[in-house]
């Protein structure tokens, strides 16, 4: 940490990737928490790291009081990230969320370290970029896998993330604003790899949160996504479906998809709801098991991805 | 082309937005982005002693001294591997070679640190720097009971070890490190840390799994409030059904044992017993009601949680 020879250029970590979308809403941070929890489960050290100006809290941090928690001040709602990079100190993340898995939380605070950053950008040049990427620098080394959610608020924030990261995932919608929207984090990333990080890499791009069964309209919307990426970046064909109660039921309860299938078993029914022994939100809808059972296959498919690309 | 096809002619100068805006030369600045020291790293930050300023809440001034002065305190734990680091520079570097070639016998001139333990702080260091960054504060001592895992394996399997066993018990202490560098045995020199940071997790955890077995064989069908509970093992703000969650189960267990452990110390010390002790053997006494009165604080700490209002 006390390091004065910081013009080192910082390699970024094996298997740390960024999910960056061209504009908000299409499950950019659902999916980053998901592939952090897959990577934890699977016995890898896992940091997850959210830049977003909005935390979903898919992990139940902040609601259920997950984790071991650093010392000192609060690192929630996006503090610890703006004091790592106001103090140029190391992240501390909240460790344990999961087995293996500590995170960084997203929230408010993050927004500011976008005046933050310009303000030093006037004084020390664009190197400051490499903030984020220098505070993880110090404990990047014992992960076996780092994940970022990255927002499309701003510009400054995206590339903060794309400075420290190898891969770029997408996920997009099968709307037309999403597609083109890809455009814009192209832009970053390519100002990015050009500039500060040259070993970034796009590992892919998927569409996420669309009914299964409609594979003429899926077809079409590929050869969209095909005509703006070109043929140089991947496609990937794991398709999550969208289906919303199991979705928000698992959200409320800060719970990852393949968590809240694992509580199936023991679930109530409506029978018990009428009986008084039971809430609704003790149900457990059955749509939980084929959400659960594609985004498991999304994330392989990314990790397949990113590894050969490696 | 596509669009995250890059074309580096192109891209000179081309829509740069964001912290580009002002010009990509200064890109190559990268240079004035250093890492700031960790608080009480420094002298100049931690205050001279002063009276207090009231005996209501601490002021925010207050509290940046406390923070700066548990900092402070935290530097007896990081003396080892900061001059490790500090010998190992110097060493590399030949920064001696004015004032003494013969690196060993100037430091020994210096700071009168003997070879063998010049060359163990170096060896240490790169572990001992890395549990800190991760917000541990292993005594050398630690670090030194995993010497010889290290000499089999790498520095990353120890930092994983030593990490693991963080997330798993309460408090590390030497005797549990060294009992697990003894369970694990022989290690090949390729281990993977995950699999290490595996096995370890199985050894902390072999105890309790059994009690939870013990548990779930107690017929008790679970219908309610799904999922209240963290699978970490924390409890969530509203109560849940904990006869049929296994981990808020587990959490009421090492809530009792706590309990349990208490009471049994409650009844085996009182001021008389303490003020004789420390009269009789005070370079004894004082250290163990130091370290006792420091385990009460954590567990202080650790129950210092919002409760739930009685209905």
């Amino acid at each position: 940490m006390l390091n004065p020879s910081a013009a080192q250029p910082i390699e970024p970590p094996e298997g740390s990737t960024v999910v960056g979308t061209g504009k908000g809403g299409v499950g950019k941070s659902t999916v980053a928490a998901h592939l952090a929890g897959e990577s934890a489960a699977a016995g890898e050290r896992t940091l997850l790291i959210c830049v977003t100006g909005q935390d979903d809290d898919d992990l139940g941090i902040k609601r259920f009081n997950r984790g071991i928690h650093p010392e000192g001040p609060s690192v929630i709602d996006g503090e610890g990230l703006y004091s790592a990079i106001h103090d140029r100190t190391p992240l501390r993340p909240i460790r344990e969320v999961r087995p293996n898995l500590d995170v960084m939380p997203g929230g408010p605070k993050v927004g500011e370290i976008d005046g933050l950053l310009m303000l030093r950008t006037l004084q020390e040049g664009a190197g400051v970029v490499m903030s984020l990427a220098q505070a993880l620098a110090p404990i990047a080394a014992l992960y076996d896998r780092i994940i970022f959610d990255s927002a499309p608020e701003k510009d400054s924030l995206e590339q903060l993330v794309l400075a420290a990261a190898k891969y770029l995932i997408v996920p997009t919608r099968s709307d037309d604003s999403s597609v083109r929207g890809m455009e814009r984090i192209s832009k970053n990333f390519k100002l990015v790899k050009t500039q500060v990080n040259p070993h970034l890499q796009m590992a892919g791009a998927f569409l996420y949160g669309s009914n299964r069964a409609a594979t003429l309209m899926h077809a079409a919307v590929y050869e969209d996504i095909r005509t703006a990426l070109g043929e140089g970046t991947p496609i990937l064909e794991t398709i999550v479906g969208y289906r919303e109660v199991p979705a928000r039921n698992a959200r409320k309860k800060g719970l990852l998809f393949g968590e809240y299938a694992d509580l199936l078993p023991t679930t109530a029914t409506t029978y018990d709801v009428k009986a008084g022994r039971a809430t609704s939100a003790d149900v457990v809808p059955d749509t939980i098991v084929p959400l659960a059972k594609e985004m498991r296959e999304l994330n392989q498919e990314i990790f397949d991805h990113t590894r050969r690309r490696a | 082309m596509g669009l995250f096809d890059v074309d580096e002619e192109a891209q000179q100068g081309q829509g740069a937005g964001g912290l580009f805006g002002g010009g990509l030369a200064a890109a190559a600045g990268a240079a004035s982005v250093v890492v700031k020291p960790l608080p009480g790293t420094s002298l100049a930050l931690i205050p001279a002693p002063y009276q207090p300023h009231s005996e209501d809440e601490l002021s925010d001034q207050e509290r940046a001294d406390l923070e700066a002065c548990k900092a402070g305190v935290d530097n007896l734990r990081n003396a080892f591997w900061i001059a490790g680091k500090s010998f190992e520079t110097m060493s590399v570097a030949k920064l001696h070679r004015e004032e003494n070639p013969n690196y060993a016998a100037w430091v020994w001139d210096t700071w009168e640190v003997s070879e063998s333990q010049l060359y163990r702080l170096i060896d240490e260091w790169r572990v001992g720097e890395a549990l800190a960054n991760l917000g541990h504060k292993p005594p050398e001592s630690h670090v030194r009971a995993m010497t010889e895992l290290r000499r089999q394996t790498n520095d990353k399997v120890a930092i994983t070890v030593y990490d693991t066993i963080a997330r798993c018990s309460p408090r590390v202490t030497g005797e549990l490190v060294e009992k697990v560098v003894g369970d694990l045995g022989f290690l090949p020199k390729d281990a993977k840390p995950a699999d290490v940071g595996r096995r370890v997790r199985e050894l902390l955890e072999a105890p309790e799994k059994k009690s939870d077995a013990d548990e779930k064989n107690d017929g008790v069908p679970d219908i309610s409030s799904l999922g209240d509970d963290s699978p970490n093992g924390e409890s969530s703000q509203k109560p849940s059904n904990s006869k049929a969650d296994p981990l808020a189960t587990k959490d009421i267990e090492r809530l009792q044992n706590t309990l349990a452990s208490l009471q049994e110390a409650a009844k085996k010390v009182n001021k008389s017993a303490a003020r004789r002790a420390v009269e009789a053997q005070p370079d004894i006494a004082v250290p163990l009601i130091q370290e006792i009165g420091s385990l009460l604080q954590q567990i202080d700490r650790a129950v210092a949680i919002r409760l739930p209002k009685a209905e």
